[in-house]
Order: C-alpha cells, then structure tokens, then sequence
C-alpha cells in the first residue's frame, strides 16, 4: 500500500480512493450495466444491501467476492466500464475476465469472474420475447451487443470470447426513470431458441459519443421461467423451486375505461415480491394515459422503482401512472408495468382502481 | 488545497455544525455500542468518531473538485457514518495521547440513489493520523483487499478491521442527517 507522507497528499489520495466511488456517477460519462437480466454485480448488490446501507451478502458467490474485494466496487454496481474500449472485445478483454471487463476500470471487478455455478441466475424461456433492462446512470447514446453462450460451453470453465455468440444488438433504446439512480433503458429481445440450462447473456454497450464501454454477465438458466431471480436473499444460496405466481385478481369492474390487475409473485426471498399490474382500456376509444391506485394494507413498499410505470403515490396509498411511452392504449388493449417489492405477498390481492385520460 | 481543508470559516462552521450534530448523535449510545466500544473509553470513542467525520466530510465537494473531479451543481454532500475500533498507541485513554485512530466508515452522497439504502457510497477499515499534519488511509478495494487491510492494521484489530458497521448510533445520526440533507436539496 502506498503510504502517504503528508497532509496534502494524505487527505488528497485518500479521497481520491473515497470520492472515486462519488465521482464516477457524475462524471460526464455513461455507467450502467444490465438490471434484467440481472447483471452479477447488479444482482449481487441485491443479494447484500441492508436496509441500513451495509452490504452483507447472503449469496456465496457475491459474499465470496466481496471477502476479495471489499465492498465498495459492488456499491458502485453500475461501473463496470472500461473508458478507453472503443468497441474492442477479443484481445482487449482476456478471455476469463470478461465479466469485469478486464482489470483497468475505476474499480476492480475482477473476483465477479469467479467460475461458480451459485450466483444468482434469472430463470428464462429459451425463444421468449422479454424485455431487457440496462441502468441509465448516466446517459449516453451507444449501441448494445447483446450475446450469448454457445451451445455445449463449459460452464466451469473461464467465460471466453470463443464461448459467445452474438444474437442482438440495439441502437439508443428509450429509457425509463432518471439517470442517477435506478432508471434504465429498455427494449424487447426476442432469446435465441434451442437452449436449454445455464448459461451467460452477456451485454457489451458502446457508447457513441466517447469510446467508453459497458460489461455485464448475467447469468441465466433456460428452463422455462418468466424472469424470475434466485440465489438472492436470504435462503437464496442455491436455485430454489420455479417460483410459484400466487392470486390473480379477477378484473374489477370499469371505473372509466380501463381495468387493471394485480399478480404477486413470490419469488422465494422472505419479506420480498415481485407484481406486475396489466392496465387494459375497455373503452370503445383510444385512451392517451393511464392511473393505477390501490392501498396496501400489509406494510408493503417497494423495493426501487417500477418498470413502465411511475410512481406518484407511496404506499400505503399507491398511484402509478403510465410511463410516457405506455399510455396510449388502443380498445382491449393491454400493457404491463411491474415492480420489486419488500414484504409479504398481499393476500386477499388489493383492489384495483383504473382510470383513463 | 491545504489551508481550505483546514482553515476557511464556512469549513469550520461546518465542523461546528457537524461536530455538534455528530457528537449529540453518538451521545445516545446503546447499549451494544457500549459493549462494542469496550476498548475505548467513551469519551475518547465520541471525540475520535467525531473528529474523523468531520475530516472525510469537509472534504467534500469542493476538495474533490480541486482534484480534478467534478460534481454537478445538484452533485450532493457527503455524509459519513464513524465508528472508532481501535487506537495506537494502544491504550491511549485521551485524544491527545493518540497518533493513529482506526475506525469503521461508511460515506455516502445525497445526489445520486433515491434514499440512503441505495445512495452511492464507499465503505470500509480506514486508519487516521492526527495532529498538524493529517493523514488518512483506505485500503484500497479490489483483489488482494484482505491482504492490504491486514498489512494497514495492527494485528490485534484485524477482526474488527473485517467486521462490518454496527446498527448503531454512528449509522442512525449519518442516516438522519442524509435525510435531511436531501429534503434540504
């Protein structure tokens, strides 16, 4: 370790390494990796942070990692770049690093290339369309290269180039929610059919305006989930049981000319949940915007900020409105927003108010 | 940079205030921070608490920005969150009798995050020395993290170096005051 020798140079490296962690979100430059599937720094950093603000991990993989690494690179999830890639892949992140982007970032990812199968994986549907989700700390325009294994790659083996395949790649998605926090940006990816198992998907985003790059793993196991995430949380440690979706609200009546639903699902984490409300105009005209409200009477909140919804009221008495790229519906249209929740899944279901602009 | 660490008004009304609000924070100990504080008097732990948070705080913004950094305008405050474990020379029963102090931090920024769960932040063991000429150092993270906090820390704090902040009355005042800060904004 570097001793410093005086004032000046004491208190200035020492918060070079502390306001490091502070600056880089507000440097002019775009961070982010993938929240759904959920990156292994992104997930991991679930798995550990305490209400407090601690990061405890319950995961072994990510509590591995933090043992190696302490834990402010996981506080700084979203910062796993290289500011000097200009699009470079094979022979610029060695094979076996790739999921921390080498080691030249401004943190040091490097223990989130350990080969273990207990990191927290996101169940998927082999050919499903989904929705991906990449935070937009900050914002900038660049293209995403979206990969992934091959078929028959070793999972225990280091993650190389030679094991990904490319099957999508997107320019300037839309973005939901504000830089600087959990926002993202979005966009519909339909997976590569025939696989099957665990496997990595793998998201290297471009920046267009510097030559910053983006790296995420995200490990997933392809048999036949709809997104939901385990080996977060406590008794998380291992995939648990598909989760199980739990009531689903007959439609209540029209209140204007929309409806909505509530599902919870639970996703095996105690104390947390996943919903995701459908919206859908039973009127005989388009509808331009949308209004969701229901009150929780079981002290649940939420855990970060919904996907394709916003919120304007916070529970108990919650009112989501549409995202400004979801309101217009068309008659018997449907659209969906969803969210992570903390507390037990609400039983009977709330009801539902819906009402259109 | 020197004397705007040390000197300006504004900063040291800003110690005031920050010493004041740290040092009533700390003064509501609990019990299990009592016990956790064992090793230190509890007048020492506050001052030495209060001491350190002032130097990692007042240090922010602008400090940052002299090197090289630069926040935006609604960038934040940082607010920290110190828990002395350990002092050298071992036993000192008052500030003045101690060189190094070696505490617990968590500093976190009211800009960015929606709350002070998911503020960005850094966390960890660092080690202080006081007098005319300050000295602060933070392992830093990374592989190879256990080894450069073992080679910082005497060996009988090697435990608590690894040991995690308690939910404590360092935690609740940064907390509050992070709280406020962002309501202030």
């Amino acid at each position: 370790m570097k001793v410093m020798r005086s004032v000046a140079l004491g208190v200035a490296a020492a918060f070079a390494l502390i306001i490091t962690s502070f600056v880089v979100p507000h440097a002019a430059s775009a961070h982010g990796v993938t929240m759904f599937p959920g990156s292994r720094t992104f997930l991991c950093w679930q798995d550990g942070l305490r209400e407090n603000g601690a990061i405890q991990p319950y995961n072994p993989a990510c509590a591995a990692a933090v043992a190696q690494s302490g834990t402010t690179p996981l506080y700084n999830w979203f910062a796993v770049l290289r500011s000097d890639a200009a699009g470079r892949t094979v022979g610029y992140i060695p094979d076996g690093q790739l999921c921390s982007g080498g080691t030249g970032g401004p943190y040091d990812f490097s223990a989130y290339n350990a080969v273990r199968n207990d990191w927290p994986k996101t169940h998927l549907t082999s050919g499903a369309n989904i929705q991906i989700r990449h935070s937009n700390w900050a914002h900038h325009p660049g293209t995403f290269d979206l990969y992934i294994t091959k078929n028959g790659w070793n999972p225990n083996g280091p993650l190389g180039w030679g094991d990904l395949e490319k099957f999508a790649e997107v320019t300037d998605p839309p973005q939901s929610g504000a830089p600087g926090g959990l926002g993202y940006y979005y966009w519909n990816t339909t997976l590569p059919a025939g696989k099957s198992g665990d496997h990595i998907l793998y998201i290297h985003w471009k920046r267009s305006d510097s030559n910053e790059n983006f790296f995420s793993c995200s490990d997933v196991v392809f048999d036949g989930g709809n997104g939901e995430v385990t080996g977060v949380g406590p008794g998380g440690s291992s995939p648990g049981p598909t989760p199980t979706p739990t009531d689903e609200e007959t439609p209540p009546p029209a209140d204007g000319d929309c409806t909505a639903t509530f599902r919870a699902t639970d996703n095996g984490w105690a104390g947390h949940f996943q919903g995701e409300v459908t919206v859908t105009n039973t009127g005989d005209a388009t509808i331009n915007g949308w209004t969701v409200s229901w009150t929780y009477s079981g002290g649940q909140g939420f855990d970060g900020a919904p996907w394709n919804a916003t919120l304007t009221g916070q529970p108990p008495n919650v009112v989501a409105k549409n995202a400004s790229y979801n309101g217009q519906l068309a008659p018997n249209a449907s659209t969906t927003f969803g969210f992570n929740a903390t507390g037990s899944v609400p039983s009977p279901v709330p009801t539902l108010t819906c009402t259109s602009s | 940079m020197l004397e705007d660490v040390r000197k300006p008004p504004a900063r040291r009304r800003g110690f005031m205030a920050v010493a004041a609000v740290v040092v009533a924070g700390i003064a509501g100990t609990s019990l299990l921070a009592v016990l956790r504080q064992a090793d230190l008097p509890q007048d020492l732990h506050q001052e030495l608490a209060a001491r350190v948070t002032v130097l990692l705080e007042q240090a922010s913004p602008e400090e940052h920005h002299d090197h090289g950094h630069h926040f935006e305008e609604d960038a934040g405050q940082v607010i920290c969150a110190v828990e002395p474990f350990g002092v050298a020379p071992e036993g000192a029963q008052d500030v003045t009798q101690v060189e190094w102090v070696y505490a617990r931090h968590m500093c976190a920024i009211t800009g960015p995050g929606t709350d002070w769960k998911t503020s960005v932040r850094v966390a960890g063991p660092l080690a202080v020395r006081f007098g005319h000429h300050a000295e602060v150092r933070v392992p830093p993270p990374g592989p190879g993290y256990p080894e450069r906090v073992k080679e910082l820390f005497p060996e009988r704090l090697h435990d608590e170096a690894f040991a995690e902040l308690d939910d404590g009355p360092a935690l609740d005042t940064a907390r509050e005051r992070f709280e406020q800060a962002k309501q202030a904004k």
